[in-house]
């Protein structure tokens, strides 16, 4: 099942803060493009957690075949795996994850690490970190800020954070150094979202900022939680998700799920089914993708209807990732040691979860 | 006309082999010519006689021998037939048919021409020849294809003929083969008896059989091993080993002849081991003698001494040596069953190593021991024919009775156990002493437990206050010593097949009589059970041998005691200072002993309003325990509380908190949900509880998980209860932070409201500066 010769990338969940006992917290991205075409079949996920007592943060990696699996007699629906390699990363937890062609990234306090793939698939149970990034924070403080969102530009270049100091850095990867700040949010970064130029940012005070990634400086501004409808203010103001696509923006939080068109900065649909905080939410073409404090992942329309409603194992989603080659698959990360991963993205067709290594 | 002769000559000539030269053809073919005149009554019998005889006549004259000639035209017809092909003959039987057609043409005309002269009669007789001759030739033409058609049909008999033989041929060949290769698998297949027998090692063998053994092998099979070439060796070097070592080489190199030879060497060795076993049995029984000899002198013995020892009696007496009470207990141990003699023994040997502060003592009847051990398995067998004696004579109803009372006997008898048993005084360090009374049940072969617990006056007063449940119950004040040790199940398992035989469903309804069998009370008498479950063996009591014979050996019980009873007095500490605690949290009052790390001191603006007790069964009901009762978490043994945290009218915590029966090794679990705002305004009832929940889930981290080693141990749940206060006020003013008017203003010190994605609130307590962080 986790046979590590064969470990190649394919989608990966990284895993962030932890809740308690046993609970993990999950954020997750997917790459398409860096599916090996050979061993497609083969799924990485990489799963941050603090294990019952040990107050460690560290990643664990598994392996499992998702498709060929589905055909066997023996399918069953609920899994444990076998971590090909735990390894801790730092002392605080970790908040984010990331990846590129080359480098899986990871986000905790204060500051970001890189490992290479390589060095992951190749099956070492302690693999070496291939390099470290310290924020460039000014001001010493006992606080030290943490990454809560890293996003990657199309080519796997740069890499930006979205920071608990309120700023975004953007790194260049070849030379890990600070390429550019963007300040602009009174409150701590929650979420990035970059494609091509356009950068949108949700923050814990409640703004969506809109930048080009070339200026220092935001065009413009979206306030959810002053709009009528949208705000739910025993909830908070404070934006937990984003995401751009083309001249759409769909953004959730303490303010209800909102799709907003970016040209005309006018509010378009309001998704007022998921009616707990939002953490995550995706924009594919014609659907939304979402969850949030609830047990639930549903994709609505974008007219604001549901097409689907899926139960998930964790209490609360911090993550949903969502990978399109070469094969279909969501998975579902949240406050559960479990993950759920959707194959055909219509009903949830595994639970998987690590045994305990120790 | 001459067209026509010449192409019917052309076609004489082709069915010829050689052809003849043009000059000579014309004779040959007349001739030819002749012999086909002759031929019908050859070959074609159809023909009418009288033309038949007509034909023969006009040939006569020419005839030499009948019979020769005959045979000459048969032969020669023959090989033209052979020479004929079937498309010639066709081919020339449609020319000659056309050659009449046109010959009868002709003379038809010729016939009808009305002034015949002389050159047409000519001409008509010619014409008249030559459709006798066309027709002779047709005839030879159908006597060659008979012929032709009879001489295939022979061809085709003989190569079918010499077919079926090689097709014969081919089958005994494959039947051969066929038989052949099951006799090759016959003898692949054979398995000598030899490869069964488990033979001494290759090198071994070479190092220690003797070289005859080669030679008696070689002499086995000297026609194969190629004769001549060994053996005279062999006869050259007679008398001198040394020659043998080339016989060795050549066993060596031959696999039969070695496997010859240490089949033989076996066959050796087995007798020869045969032989020693035979010798040792012999020696065994010899020292069996000795040792009834020697018993028997021991045994005169015995009185001899017993009436000394009475004898110096009175002189100890007079003397009043020191040695009065000891003894006496001394004296009681003898009788002591083995488990409790090594209890006993080995307490002592800890008493006089370590600890003054316990005492062991015997109670019991010296008298009843004594008897007990004698007519110990008379009674058995008595009751037993007894019985039978009854039951024969008594009536059926009555017989029913006696059979209710002789069971009642047999499990009275059963359930008693061993007149004396042995105590242990451990003496705390607040002045409590915890009572262990061991009893032995002969019937389970278990050693069982009973406590008693002395609580010195000033922790009394705590221990009797208390409104839920009396956590120094002794009934339980020892279970989970040691971790899977519940008391509830007997650690011998043979101990349910015992207890169907008398009728009795668990241990649980013999407590009350007979005391706990907990599993440590066995490995201190030295009684080591295999755990019935497999649980992680504790390392402080396990590591012993797990071997299955269940004797007691003082081994184990050396090895446990004083691990044992350090986990009993800790155990007593702790669950006094618990009590303690409770007694406190059950006033309402939270306190840590003031001036300890990781206390707060501020304004508290949480309280603690209502604590109480509860039944595992409404605590694993609960929804907010469900993650921790199915990953099994918490066990079922320990004890639960339930506990209301309020602050001002609008916020409420409900805590449910498991204690293990190892606390404080094993802190607390708290299990927490926080009701405050949701409830006024979410619609579905579903979603509120979750979100709380996860939220609580920040604190219980808090409480459950990084609270673990921090301050005493013996404090954990008021440090956790404290934490839980505080908790919940940083909550409460942190998420208030920023309404106007805030609901709870913030009085705690902390830097940023909330961090990360879930938005963690500040719940971490830095002593040395006085703030509230995020983890």
């Amino acid at each position: 099942m986790t046979d590590i010769g064969v470990i190649l990338g394919a989608t990966f969940v990284s895993i962030g803060a932890l809740i308690t006992l046993i609970g993990i917290f999950v954020c997750f991205r997917s790459e398409p493009h860096y599916y090996n075409p050979e061993d497609v079949d083969a799924m990485i996920f990489a799963t941050i957690s603090d294990r019952d007592f040990n107050k460690r943060h560290g990643i664990q990696i598994g392996v499992k075949n998702l498709h060929s699996n589905q055909n066997s007699e023996d399918s069953r629906m609920e899994d444990a795996i076998q971590p090909a390699s735990t390894f801790n990363v730092s002392e605080g937890p970790l908040y984010s994850m990331a990846s590129t062609e080359r480098f899986l990234i990871v986000g905790g306090i204060n500051s970001i690490h890189g490992w290479l793939w390589a060095d992951l698939k190749s099956g070492q149970t302690k693999p070496k970190k291939s390099w470290s990034i310290t924020l460039p924070t000014k001001t010493e403080s006992i606080v030290k800020p943490e990454v809560n969102s890293l996003c990657t530009d199309g080519n796997g270049e740069v890499l930006y954070a979205g920071c608990g100091d309120s700023l975004i850095y953007a790194f260049d990867l070849s030379s890990g150094t600070l390429k550019q700040s963007y300040a602009g949010h009174k409150e701590y970064v929650h979420c990035l979202s970059v494609r091509d130029t356009q950068m949108a940012s949700g923050s814990q005070d409640g703004d969506v900022l809109l930048w080009d990634v070339r200026e220092n400086s935001w065009h413009n501004s979206l306030h959810p939680h002053e709009k009528e409808g949208v705000n739910r203010s025993n909830l908070g103001k404070w934006i937990g998700c984003i995401d751009l696509m083309d001249d759409w923006l769909v953004c959730g939080g303490g303010p209800a799920l909102s799709l907003w068109h970016l040209r005309s900065l006018g509010l378009s649909t309001v998704y007022e089914e998921l009616d707990s905080p939002v953490h995550q939410c995706l924009l594919e073409g014609e659907k939304v993708i979402a969850a949030g404090h609830s047990p639930r992942l549903i994709h609505f329309n974008l007219n604001g209807g549901i097409v689907l409603d899926i139960p998930s194992s964790s209490n609360c989603i911090y993550s949903i990732a969502h990978a399109k080659q070469p094969r279909e698959v969501i998975s579902i990360g949240g406050t559960s040691p479990r993950l759920d991963f959707c194959s055909c993205c219509k009903y949830r067709d595994y639970i998987l979860f690590f045994c305990d290594s120790s | 006309m001459k067209t026509v002769e010449s192409k019917s000559r052309g076609k004489e000539r082709d069915k010829k082999p050689r052809p003849e030269n043009d000059s000579v053809n014309s004779p040959a073919v007349r001739e030819m010519k002749k012999v086909k005149r002759d031929e019908p009554p050859a070959s074609n019998d159809h023909l009418s006689p009288p033309k038949k005889r007509a034909l023969d006549g006009g040939m006569s004259p020419k005839k030499q021998s009948p019979g020769d000639f005959y045979h000459e035209v048969i032969t020669k017809e023959e090989n033209e037939a052979e020479v004929l092909s079937g498309g010639d003959a066709k081919t020339l039987h449609q020319e000659t048919c056309a050659d009449i057609l046109s010959t009868l043409k002709e003379a038809l005309d010729l016939k009808l021409k009305p002034d015949k002269d002389s050159k047409d009669k000519a001409a008509l007789d010619g014409c008249r020849k030559r459709i006798v001759m066309g027709s002779t030739f047709l005839k030879k033409l159908n006597r060659l294809e008979k012929y032709h058609v009879k001489l295939s049909r022979n061809q085709t008999l003989d190569a079918k003929k010499q077919v079926d033989g090689l097709h014969l041929q081919l089958q005994n060949l494959l039947y051969e083969l066929q038989h052949l290769q099951k006799e090759v698998q016959k003898c692949l297949n054979f398995r000598s008896q030899d490869e069964a027998i488990d033979l001494v090692p290759e090198d071994e063998f070479f190092k220690e059989a003797p070289a005859e053994l080669y030679d008696a092998v070689l002499g086995m099979c000297g026609k194969r091993c190629e004769g001549g070439n060994v053996s005279g060796k062999r006869k050259e070097g007679k008398g001198t080993k040394c020659v043998y070592v080339l016989p060795q080489a050549k066993i060596g190199s031959d696999a039969h002849l070695l496997r010859l030879a240490r089949l033989g060497w076996e066959l050796e060795e087995r007798k020869r081991l045969a032989r020693d076993c035979q010798q040792v049995k012999a020696a065994k029984e010899v020292q069996l003698m000795e040792i009834q000899r020697k018993q028997a002198t021991l045994r005169n013995l015995e009185p001899m001494l017993a009436s000394i020892l009475q004898a110096c009696n009175p002189l100890l007496e007079a003397f009043s040596l020191p040695s009065g009470h000891i003894r006496e207990l001394q004296h009681k141990a003898y009788y002591l069953p083995s488990p409790l003699y090594i209890l006993y023994v080995q307490a002592c040997a800890y008493v006089d190593a370590f600890d003054k502060k316990v005492v062991a003592v015997i109670h019991g009847n010296e008298e009843e021991a004594k008897t007990l051990t004698h007519s110990h398995n008379q009674l058995r067998d008595d009751s037993d024919s007894e019985a039978e004696g009854e039951e024969t004579r008594k009536k059926r109803h009555k017989k029913r009775r006696n059979e209710a009372e002789r069971d009642e006997e047999r499990r009275k008898r059963a359930l008693a156990h061993h007149p004396l048993s042995v105590s242990l005084s451990i003496v705390l360090p607040d002045g409590s002493t915890i009572v262990l009374q061991f009893r032995y049940v002969d019937y389970f072969n278990l050693v069982t437990v009973k406590v008693t617990l002395n609580i010195s006056p000033d922790s009394a007063q705590a221990a009797n206050s208390s409104i839920s449940g009396n956590l120094l119950d002794p009934e339980n004040i020892l279970s989970h010593l040691f971790p899977g040790d519940s008391g509830e199940e007997s650690p011998n398992p043979t101990t349910r097949h015992h207890l169907k035989e008398v009728k009795v469903e668990s241990w649980a309804e013999l407590v009350p009589q007979l005391g706990i069998p907990y599993h440590w009370a066995q490995k201190m008498a030295g009684l080591d059970f295999l755990p019935l479950y497999d649980v992680h063996r504790d390392d402080n009591v396990g590591g012993g041998s797990r071997g299955t014979l269940v004797k007691a050996n003082p081994e184990v019980s050396a090895r446990c005691i004083k691990d044992v009873i350090d986990a009993i007095r800790e155990r007593v500490a702790s669950r006094v200072a618990l009590q303690k605690q409770i007694v406190q949290i059950e006033s309402l009052h939270v306190s840590v002993s003031n001036g300890r790390e990781a206390v707060y001191s501020g304004k508290i603006g949480s309280k603690l309003s209502s604590w109480k007790s509860i039944s595992w069964g409404e605590y694993s009901s609960a929804s907010t325990v469900i993650p921790i009762v199915r990953e099994e978490l918490v066990s079922p043994h320990s004890r639960f509380y339930r506990a209301l945290l309020e602050r001002g009218s609008a916020a409420r915590i409900v805590a449910l908190i498991a204690v293990d029966p190892d606390y404080p090794r094993k802190i607390p679990l708290f299990s927490l949900s926080l009701k405050w705002r949701g409830e006024r305004t979410a619609k579905n009832d579903e979603n509120v509880r979750n979100r709380m929940y996860s939220m609580g889930q920040e604190l219980e981290r808090e409480l459950n998980v990084h609270l673990d080693g921090v301050g005493r141990k013996e404090e954990i749940l008021s440090l956790q209860l404290h934490r839980l206060l505080l908790g919940m006020d940083v909550y409460l003013e942190s998420t208030c932070l920023g309404d106007n008017p805030a609901e709870f203003p913030k009085e705690k010190l902390f830097f940023a409201q909330a961090r990360g994605r879930n938005q963690v609130k500040p719940l971490h307590y830095l002593t040395e500066l006085d703030v509230f962080v995020q983890r």
